[in-house]
């Protein structure tokens, strides 16, 4: 738990509700009550990346999924006592960002985000809450998972998911670079995707789901 | 990572399905999914989303992120505490406004310091976006033409616009207009308008299209590169925006008074951490009363290899 280095020292841990681990800071009878903006800091840090992920997802420019993510969790800290604690927070937040996205969509148009309803962005959800489960206590150390994945890449779609992703370039690029063509990249990157998909499957904790 | 029937994974799906991927594409995303091919799509977006985040983790734009928003949030304060908000509020002026005249006259850096920041950094080879806002007004203050521009930009000449053209209550349809460094395109949204033409002959392209468009006002590093040159520069205050950046307000007088287009004021706003400039005005006048606000707005950098710089066709 990214928390744990914050559990005081009287031993107080977590306890469990359901399947879900409640922490020492969400316990109605934590004799030390936390600030609601102190306790929003801890969930804010806790589950901004997974949150800015989600909305990489959806959103095709980079700055729009920034201010997404501000009103996103600016939404969550007005309606906080709306917040269930006896519920994950992340798919809360995700909720949040999930209608925030729908609003834009219908806003500025579907040149600025990615095919999106409500069946699409609720199964992307589930995957971000199986991510959550994957081992590691922070985003970044659960991405360790994505990264071993991508050594069992091999040849274009190896190259073509590092060209697009680590090196920025479009599809045309990519096609120029390895001399073959646009369409062999695009089907390159989605296969790519899906192993990596079907990689990271195969390390989710048997029978665990966040 | 949702759970497929099928024991094959999701490498191989309908080719139909493929074109639904609209991560690939800068063109817009479809209307609608067949329902069997929606979970293939989430995987994809998922792991999209996932890789993006990744090749994009920076620990010191995180804090930043992090601190924006509680900036953001203690400027609203809807579940906070109203506890001796109002001593607390005064005390905090009183200091703010006896700690600033102490403090600001040494802490401020020079303009052309801040300036040479701001066209280093936009000398970076990256993508980045703005918004342009240019209102027109006659002597009476009739607003006469009103352009604004979603103006994505990187050296070398590259630029991309997208918006409309309004002429008093008559306003165009979408135009694109872009720039590979060699040659400058035009198009209408819906593909009936297409000109061409090599960069050296854009004012011939330009005609007609209403003389906002003026190149020097797309070509950012430019336009900031030469405001040594052709401005007096003065840092006039530090300020903080509503995501808590902080940012020197820099006010710029056109040295030449004899110019034919006479600058009556400018100034910009530059990223204190970054160097970055984030807002550039300039009003400028004309004859017979005539003047034009011009404003250019940074919204960020742009994902790399989604903007498309050539010519659509």
């Amino acid at each position: 738990m990214m928390m744990g280095c914050l559990a005081p020292a009287n031993g107080m841990g977590a306890t469990k509700v359901g399947e879900r681990a409640v922490p020492w800071w969400l316990r109605r009878d934590n004799p030390r009550p936390v600030e609601p903006r102190d306790l929003f800091e801890i969930l804010t840090r806790e589950h901004i990346d997974s949150v800015r992920a989600f909305l990489l997802s959806t959103l095709r420019d980079n700055v729009a999924a920034e201010d997404v993510l501000q009103e996103t969790f600016l939404v969550a800290w007005r309606i906080l006592e709306r917040y269930d604690r006896k519920l994950p927070f992340g798919p809360w937040v995700r909720g949040i960002a999930a209608k925030l996205v729908l609003n834009y969509r219908r806003k500025l148009g579907r040149s600025r985000v990615h095919f999106c309803d409500d069946e699409v962005l609720s199964r992307m959800d589930s995957g971000f809450r199986e991510f959550a489960t994957l081992k590691g206590d922070t985003f970044d150390e659960k991405l360790d998972a994505l990264r071993e994945c991508l050594t069992h890449l091999t040849g274009p779609q190896l190259d073509s998911i590092r060209l697009h992703y680590e090196h920025g370039m479009h599809c045309k690029q990519i096609a120029e670079r390895l001399g073959i063509g646009f369409e062999a990249v695009k089907k390159h990157l989605q296969r790519g995707r899906s192993m990596l998909h079907r990689c990271l499957r195969s390390k989710l904790p048997q029978g665990d789901v966040a | 990572m949702n759970e497929n029937d099928e024991t094959q994974g999701r490498e191989l799906v309908p080719e139909p399905w493929r074109e639904l991927d609209d991560t690939l594409a800068d063109g817009p995303s479809p209307t609608a999914v067949p329902p069997e091919a929606k979970a293939w799509l989430a995987d994809q977006r998922f792991l999209h989303g996932l890789l993006r985040a990744m090749h994009t983790q920076d620990a010191a734009a995180r804090e930043g992120r992090i601190a924006a928003m509680l900036a953001r949030i203690a400027g609203d304060g809807a579940v906070e505490p109203r506890r001796h908000w109002v001593t607390v509020a005064v005390a905090a002026l009183l200091m703010a406004s006896f700690a600033f005249w102490l403090w600001l006259p040494a802490a401020l850096p020079t303009a052309s310091a801040a300036v040479e920041r701001a066209v280093t950094e936009l000398a970076r080879d990256v993508a980045r976006r703005f918004r342009v806002v240019g209102v027109g007004v006659d002597g009476k203050g009739n607003e006469m033409v009103r352009h604004e521009f979603a103006l994505v930009t990187r050296p070398g000449g590259f630029f991309r616009v997208t918006g409309r053209l309004g002429f008093g209550p008559f306003q165009t349809s979408a135009l694109t207009i872009g720039s590979d460094g060699q040659e400058l395109w035009a198009t209408s949204a819906n593909g009936a308008f297409q000109r061409a033409a090599p960069l050296a002959e854009s004012e011939r392209l330009l005609q007609g299209l209403g003389d906002m468009l003026d190149l020097g006002y797309l070509d950012v590093h430019a336009l900031v590169k030469k405001l040594p040159t052709d401005f007096e520069l003065a840092v006039v205050g530090r300020e903080r925006d509503a995501t808590g950046r902080e940012l020197l307000r820099i006010a710029a007088t056109r040295k030449r008074v004899d110019a034919p287009i006479r600058l009556r004021s400018a100034w910009l706003l530059c990223d204190e951490k970054t160097g970055m400039v984030t807002k550039l005005a300039a009003d400028l006048e004309f004859s017979r009363g005539a003047s034009r606000q011009l404003s250019i707005e940074y919204l960020g950098d742009e994902p790399p290899g989604l903007v498309e710089f050539h010519r659509p066709w």
